[in-house]
């Protein structure tokens, strides 16, 4: 495991697609603080600095499916797979060595991505005005959600043995995710009452009315639960600090690594390569 | 003479296709084993198995006496280095790159060797040069140096020379002797080119329809690929007497056939028997090539 580890991360320094990702993180939030300075000088609007953080999460799923897709990709389309068995390497160790490099690569990227804010976003908005142990937990909660991520993009890479279609099942199961999240979002924000106006005696009048697209207590739990178990609705909920339970995301996600990550190891054991 | 592969009744199905049938093949240590089969025959089937890229249907196989079924498997597999159909190599690094990846999978102490082994293949002046730039030869020989990372003393190329120029093909089969005539190292090499592999290999297998159809040396190939004369014989002891005292090289093939190796004026060798009363009922004179062999052996046989 260790050499793989060794042998990964050494490719991983080489890697075009890796110095990428850690200039998008760079100019991601370098971008962020850009315009939201420009909005706080434009507007006096009140900037927070922990908001900034926590924003790259609604992303980050989008850049750890391309991420993966490609560089998990490579193993089959230049034949490294084949080559790590044949030297004897277990199957079970090249499957979590990728694991534990797209997970660390995704961390990084995280990690990075909050420094820049940290550095450069402090002396322009102010320090973080929540407490530090609040914001400790948000960041906790994010980790385990790209961990969760990482599980499933290196599942769909390690199933698949085209490059090509890895990335495209990756892209549209990310946007899929973030689908569902949204619209089981839109749903749960429905106000319980509406203003229905109606014209009476040729004038307008509005009233309270029950909305009828508010939905049932059950469809409530159903939808938080659909919300709480999708990872992107996990972030969702992280960056908008609109998470009833903080608690049960991580337990969500755990469920999400240890479901990918065992149906993985056994499917890759039994894979037939080529 | 120890032996560093063996495979029994080695069985491969892909639901109705059977891709090996009862496959059974003995390689010794410090043979250039040579696999010969049209395409389909289920060569590259087999060194996927002996990999552990695919497991067998049925059957078995032992690498240095460890069979598949044993945990240890995946240890001994760390004395072999293989190029399996294509090399595995990663396009976007320089060859030195390569090997720098490949000495930390097999887990070397240092990176010492890498001049060496780019020397070895000739590519020690690659440079910057990217492996997706390379020729098909130059891959082919990094390939190989990968292969090679790790100190193996068993390799496995699959179908090494396809694809390549003429020089590649010479430049491949003078590493593969010089790997092991030099560093003892025994070689399992799949091909359909069969005058190439008649250049090297010491062993043959020939392999068709997924069956080993039939296991020989390369000088037992060669006596039979020589020049002779089939001579059918009613007194057979008589000629072998004289071919014994003459140190004539022959071979008895049954109570009614002698085999006699070497090229003769056929008229001059009739002379001499006939002068110790040594009258053949027929003589046949053939030359056989390994192509004709293994035509032979894969279809020829069935069709005549």
């Amino acid at each position: 495991m260790i050499k793989l580890l060794n042998a990964g991360f050494t490719r991983l320094r080489k890697n075009k697609l890796f110095w990428l990702l850690t200039i998008f993180s760079i100019g991601l939030a370098l971008f962020m603080i850009y315009t939201q300075y420009s909005d706080m000088k434009k507007y006096g609007e009140v900037i927070e600095v922990y908001q900034l953080m926590l924003n790259y999460s609604t992303i980050i799923g989008i850049v750890i499916a391309i991420f993966t897709s490609l560089f998990l990709g490579v193993e089959y389309s230049d034949g490294a797979i084949r080559n790590k068995i044949s030297i004897g390497h277990k199957r079970t160790n090249i499957y979590l060595s990728n694991l534990i490099i797209t997970i660390i690569t995704s961390l990084f990227s995280y990690i990075l991505f909050m420094i820049v804010i940290a550095i450069v976003g402090i002396p322009l908005f102010g320090t973080i005005t929540i407490p530090i142990s609040t914001l400790l937990k948000l960041i906790w909660c994010i980790f385990v959600t790209i961990i969760a991520y990482c599980s499933i993009f290196t599942f769909i890479a390690m199933m698949i043995s085209n490059k090509t279609i890895t990335a495209i099942v990756s892209i549209i199961l990310v946007f899929g995710l973030m689908m569902c999240a949204l619209t089981s979002l839109n749903i749960l924000s429905a106000q319980e009452y509406i203003q229905a106006g109606a014209f009476v005696d040729g004038e307008m009048q509005f009233k309270k009315e029950k909305n009828p697209r508010y939905p049932s207590e059950e469809e409530r739990k159903v939808h938080q639960t659909l919300l709480d178990i999708n990872p992107a609705g996990q972030v969702f909920q992280l960056a908008g600090r609109s998470a009833p339970n903080l608690k049960v995301l991580p337990l969500y996600s755990l469920g999400i690594i240890v479901v990918f990550t065992g149906a993985g190891l056994v499917l890759f054991k039994k894979k037939e390569l080529k | 003479m120890e032996i560093i592969l063996e495979t029994n009744n080695l069985e491969k199905k892909y639901k109705d296709f059977r891709a090996l049938n009862h496959a059974n093949i003995h390689i010794e240590k410090g043979a250039i084993y040579g696999l010969i089969g049209k395409n389909g025959a289920g060569k590259t089937t087999l060194i996927r198995i002996i990999c552990g890229l695919q497991e067998p249907t049925s059957g078995t196989y032992t690498i240095y006496g460890v069979d598949n079924s044993s945990s240890n498997i995946e240890s001994v597999r760390k004395r072999m280095g293989a190029i399996i159909e294509t090399p595995s190599i990663y396009g976007e690094m320089t060859a030195r790159d390569n090997l720098i990846e490949q000495y930390k999978l097999v887990g070397m102490p240092s990176l010492e060797g890498i001049d060496d082994l780019l020397k070895l293949v000739g590519l020690e002046n690659t440079g910057n040069k990217k492996a997706k730039n390379f020729s098909l030869g130059m891959k082919q020989r990094l390939g190989i140096a990968i292969a090679l990372a790790n100190n193996p003393d068993f390799l496995i190329l699959d179908e090494p020379i396809n694809g390549l120029d003429p020089q590649g093909i010479i430049e491949i089969r003078e590493l593969i002797l010089k790997l092991n005539k030099e560093s003892r190292i025994t070689i399992l090499i799949s091909s359909h080119y069969l005058d190439e592999l008649s250049k090297i290999a010491t062993h043959y297998g020939f392999l068709d329809n997924g069956s080993i159809i039939k296991e020989i040396s390369s000088e037992e190939l060669m006596k039979k690929m020589e020049h002779k004369l089939t001579l059918k014989v009613s007194n057979q002891k008589d000629f072998v007497k004289y071919f014994e005292e003459n140190k004539i090289s022959y071979e008895v093939i049954d109570n009614k056939t002698i085999d006699v190796y070497g090229k003769y004026n056929l008229s001059k060798f009739i002379n001499e028997l006939s002068k110790k009363n040594l009258i053949a009922d027929d003589i046949h004179e053939q030359e056989e090539s390994l192509e004709n062999y293994y035509m032979n052996l894969i279809g020829g046989g069935k069709n005549d």
